[in-house]
C-alpha cells in the first residue's frame, strides 16, 4: 500500500504542476479566449494574443515552475543534510544573502558587464550564506542554533540590501526593497528565464544526486562515513547546488520565502520519511505551491498586484507557528 | 464660484499673515507684498519663479534646480534651495511659505504652529484647477495682474494646439508600469491634444499601475513612454520588456519631458503641442 503510494506520488504531482502551468497561462488581466491563447502560444506570429502569451505569461509560468521547484528541492536537501526540519533557504538566510548579492551587482551597474553577472551575484551571496550558516550552526545543531544563525544572516543581509538600495542613484531604487525582500514574478520576461534557467537546472541536478547520501545520513554521520560517503564532498555539492539554484532564482525574482519549508514537511509522510524520495517530490511540490501562489496573486488583486513573497509568507508563517507548537507539545 | 472661494481664502491668509507678523500690523498690512517667500514644493517653485522677482524668493525646493523636473532650472540658479526641513526654513524668517498639500507635511504643521503664514497648493487635476492655482498663488504673493497674464498665456497657447480628424487611443506607460488615468494633468493634456486615454477609459483614477498585458490587448495607436532615470533600477526594465519592444515595432511611441507637465504652468500647452505632433505621427502610421 505504502509503496503504491510512492509510485503514484511523483506522477500525480507532475500532473498537478502541468495543470497549474496551463491555468497560469490562461490567467491574466487581459481576457484572451482559450482558442486564441493556444494558437498564440504555438503560432510564432506577432499578433497581440501571441505576444501576451509568449512574452508575458509564458516566462512567468516557466519561472514559477523553475523557482518553486528549486526552492522546494533546496529545502528538502538542506533539511536532509542538516537533519533539521527548520532548514530552508528563506529561513536560514540563503535567499536574503542571494538578494544582497544580486542587488550589489544590479545597482552598481556591474550587471551590464557580462550577461551572467546578475545570477552570478545571487549565487555568490547564496553560497556565502550556506557556508556561514554551516560554519556557525553546523550539522546536528539544535533547531534553535540554526534558526538564530539564519535570523542573523537574514537580518544582516536585509539591512545591507536596504542600505545599498538607499544609496543607489536611481530614485526608484529605494522603492525596490520590497521586490528584493519579498519576491515577485510580475513583468518578468523570457530574458530572465534564459538568465536564471540554466543555473537552476544545474543546481537542481546537483541536489538530486544527493539522495542516497542523505538517506545514509539519517543513520548518523558515522554510519554514513562507514557506508563510504565523504561528508565534505556531500556538503560541497549541497552548497554548490543550493547556491546555483537559489542564487539564480533570487537574482531574477527576489527572495521568496517559506516554499522550501512547507513543501518538504507536507510531503515527508507520503514518501515514508525517505530523504532521497523527498527530493524529487519536493521539487514538484514547490513548483505547484509557487504556481498556485502566483495565480492567486493575480486573481486576488489584479490591478494592484501583491508581491508573491507576501502570499507565500501568509501561508508559510502560520505553518511555521504550527511547527513550533507541535515541537513544544513534543517536548512536554 | 471656485475663484471666489480661492479669493476668500487668500484674504484670510493675508489677514492671518498680518496678525502673525507683529511688526507689520499696520493699517496697510494686508496690502503689503511678501518679500521673503519660501517654496517647499517643485510646483510652487515654478509658479513663484514665473510670478515674482528673484529678490523676493528666499528659498526654493531642491528640485527647482534639477532640469529633469524643473522647466525653470536655469532661473533657479543662484537662488537658495531647501530640502524641506524646518531647520533650513526658520533662519530665513520667511513672510510667506508656499507648500504642496502632500509633501513636507511635518514642516508645514510646525511652521503653522510657530505662527508662520503657510499657503498650501494642491496638485491640479484639470486645466480649471491650474487656472485657479495660478490666480490663488498670484493673489497671495501680491501679483494678481501677472497671474492673469499667465492664465491668458496658457489659454492662448492651448488654443493653438492643432486639431485632428480622429481621436487615436493613447497609453501612458511610466517606469514600473504606472500610467496616468482620470484626474491627472497628463490626462487633461492628452484630451486637449485630441487623444483618448486608454487608462481613463478603463476607469483608472490618478496615477496607478497598469498591467502590460492589458495595454497590449487594447492595441493603442500611440504609447507615451516615461523617462528612463539615471542609474540602474528594476523600474527601468519596464521600457525594455520584449513584449513591449515587439509591439512598438508596429506602433508609434513618443516621450514628453517630465518638466513640461508635472506642474500646472503655461508649459502644459507645450506638452499638448508635442502630444499633437505624436498624434499626427501615429495617425500617419495607421494603415
Amino acid at each position: 500500500m505504502t509503496s503504491a503510494g510512492s509510485t503514484w506520488l511523483l506522477p500525480s504531482l507532475g500532473l498537478g504542476a502541468v495543470a497549474l502551468a496551463a491555468i497560469s497561462l490562461l490567467v491574466g488581466p487581459a481576457a484572451i479566449p482559450l482558442p486564441a491563447a493556444i494558437a498564440g502560444l504555438f503560432s510564432g506570429g506577432l499578433d497581440t494574443a501571441a505576444l501576451i502569451l509568449r512574452e508575458v505569461r509564458l516566462p512567468r509560468t516557466l519561472l514559477a515552475l523553475a523557482i518553486g521547484g528549486t526552492l522546494g528541492l533546496a529545502g528538502a536537501a538542506l533539511q536532509g543534510f542538516l537533519r533539521n526540519p527548520l532548514a530552508e533557504p528563506g529561513l536560514i538566510g540563503v535567499s536574503a544573502a542571494a538578494s544582497l548579492g544580486a542587488v550589489l551587482v544590479f545597482y552598481s551597474g556591474l550587471a551590464g558587464l557580462f550577461a551572467w553577472a546578475l545570477p552570478a551575484g545571487g549565487m555568490a551571496g547564496a553560497a556565502a550564506a550556506v557556508l556561514a550558516v554551516n560554519a556557525i550552526a553546523g550539522r546536528d545543531a539544535g533547531a534553535m542554533t540554526l534558526v538564530l544563525a539564519g535570523i542573523a544572516v537574514t537580518s544582516f543581509a536585509g539591512a545591507l540590501t536596504a542600505l545599498a538600495l538607499n544609496l543607489a542613484p536611481n530614485p526608484y531604487a529605494a522603492l525596490e526593497i520590497m521586490f528584493w525582500l519579498m519576491g515577485s514574478l510580475a513583468d518578468r520576461s523570457l530574458d530572465h528565464v534564459w538568465l536564471a534557467g540554466p543555473f537552476m537546472l544545474a543546481g537542481g541536478i546537483l541536489l538530486l544526486t544527493l539522495g542516497r547520501a542523505l538517506d545514509a545520513l539519517t543513520l548518523g554521520e558515522d554510519a554514513a562515513r562507514t557506508l563510504g560517503y565523504d561528508l565534505n564532498r556531500v556538503r560541497n555539492r549541497l552548497v554548490a547546488g543550493t547556491a546555483l539554484g537559489v542564487g539564480a532564482a533570487t537574482a531574477v525574482a527576489g527572495a521568496i520565502g517559506f516554499v522550501g519549508l512547507i513543501v518538504p514537511h507536507l510531503l515527508r509522510p507520503l514518501v515514508r520519511q525517505r530523504p532521497s524520495a523527498l527530493l524529487a517530490a519536493s521539487a514538484l511540490g514547490g513548483a505547484i505551491l509557487t504556481l498556485a501562489a502566483d495565480i492567486a496573486v493575480r486573481l486576488l488583486s489584479p490591478e494592484r498586484e501583491l508581491k508573491l513573497g507576501v502570499l507565500t509568507a501568509l501561508i508559510g508563517a502560520p505553518f511555521f507557528f504550527y511547527l513550533v507548537l507541535a515541537w513544544r507539545r513534543r517536548l512536554i | 464660484m471656485r475663484r471666489l472661494t480661492a479669493f476668500r481664502r487668500s484674504i484670510r491668509v493675508a489677514l492671518w499673515l498680518a496678525g502673525a507678523t507683529l511688526a507689520a500690523a499696520g493699517a496697510g498690512a494686508a496690502a503689503a507684498k511678501p518679500e521673503r517667500i519660501v517654496s517647499l514644493n517643485i510646483c510652487t517653485d515654478q509658479l513663484l519663479l514665473l510670478l515674482v522677482e528673484p529678490e523676493r524668493i528666499a528659498s526654493l525646493s531642491f528640485f527647482a534646480r534639477d532640469p529633469a523636473y524643473s522647466a525653470l532650472a536655469t532661473r533657479a540658479h543662484g537662488l537658495r534651495t531647501n530640502q524641506g526641513s524646518i531647520e533650513e526654513i526658520l533662519p530665513l524668517a520667511p513672510d510667506l511659505v508656499l507648500a504642496g498639500t502632500f509633501t513636507t507635511r511635518a514642516t508645514v504643521i510646525l511652521l503653522r504652529r510657530l505662527g508662520y503664514g503657510v499657503v498650501e497648493v494642491p496638485p491640479e487635476t484639470s486645466f480649471a484647477e491650474v487656472r485657479a492655482n495660478i490666480s490663488r498663488v498670484a493673489g497671495v504673493v501680491g501679483e494678481p495682474a501677472r497671474g492673469d497674464a499667465l492664465i491668458a498665456e496658457l489659454d492662448r497657447a492651448l488654443a493653438q494646439v492643432p486639431l485632428a480628424a480622429r481621436r487615436p487611443l493613447v497609453a501612458f506607460y511610466w517606469a514600473n508600469g504606472f500610467t496616468s488615468g482620470r484626474g491627472t494633468l497628463a490626462n487633461a493634456v492628452a484630451e486637449h491634444a485630441g487623444l483618448a486615454n486608454l487608462a481613463a477609459a478603463r476607469g483608472v483614477r490618478g496615477i496607478a499601475q497598469f498591467p502590460l498585458e492589458q495595454l497590449l490587448a487594447a492595441e493603442p495607436d500611440l504609447v507615451i513612454l516615461g523617462r528612463r532615470h539615471d542609474g540602474a533600477a528594476l523600474a527601468n526594465d519596464t521600457f525594455h520588456h520584449p513584449a513591449l519592444r515587439h509591439f512598438l515595432r508596429t506602433r508609434a511611441a513618443a516621450s514628453v519631458p517630465d518638466s513640461l507637465w508635472v506642474c500646472g504652468t503655461p508649459l502644459l500647452a507645450e506638452a499638448a503641442a508635442r502630444l499633437a505632433v505624436a498624434r499626427d505621427a501615429a495617425l500617419g502610421k495607421q494603415p
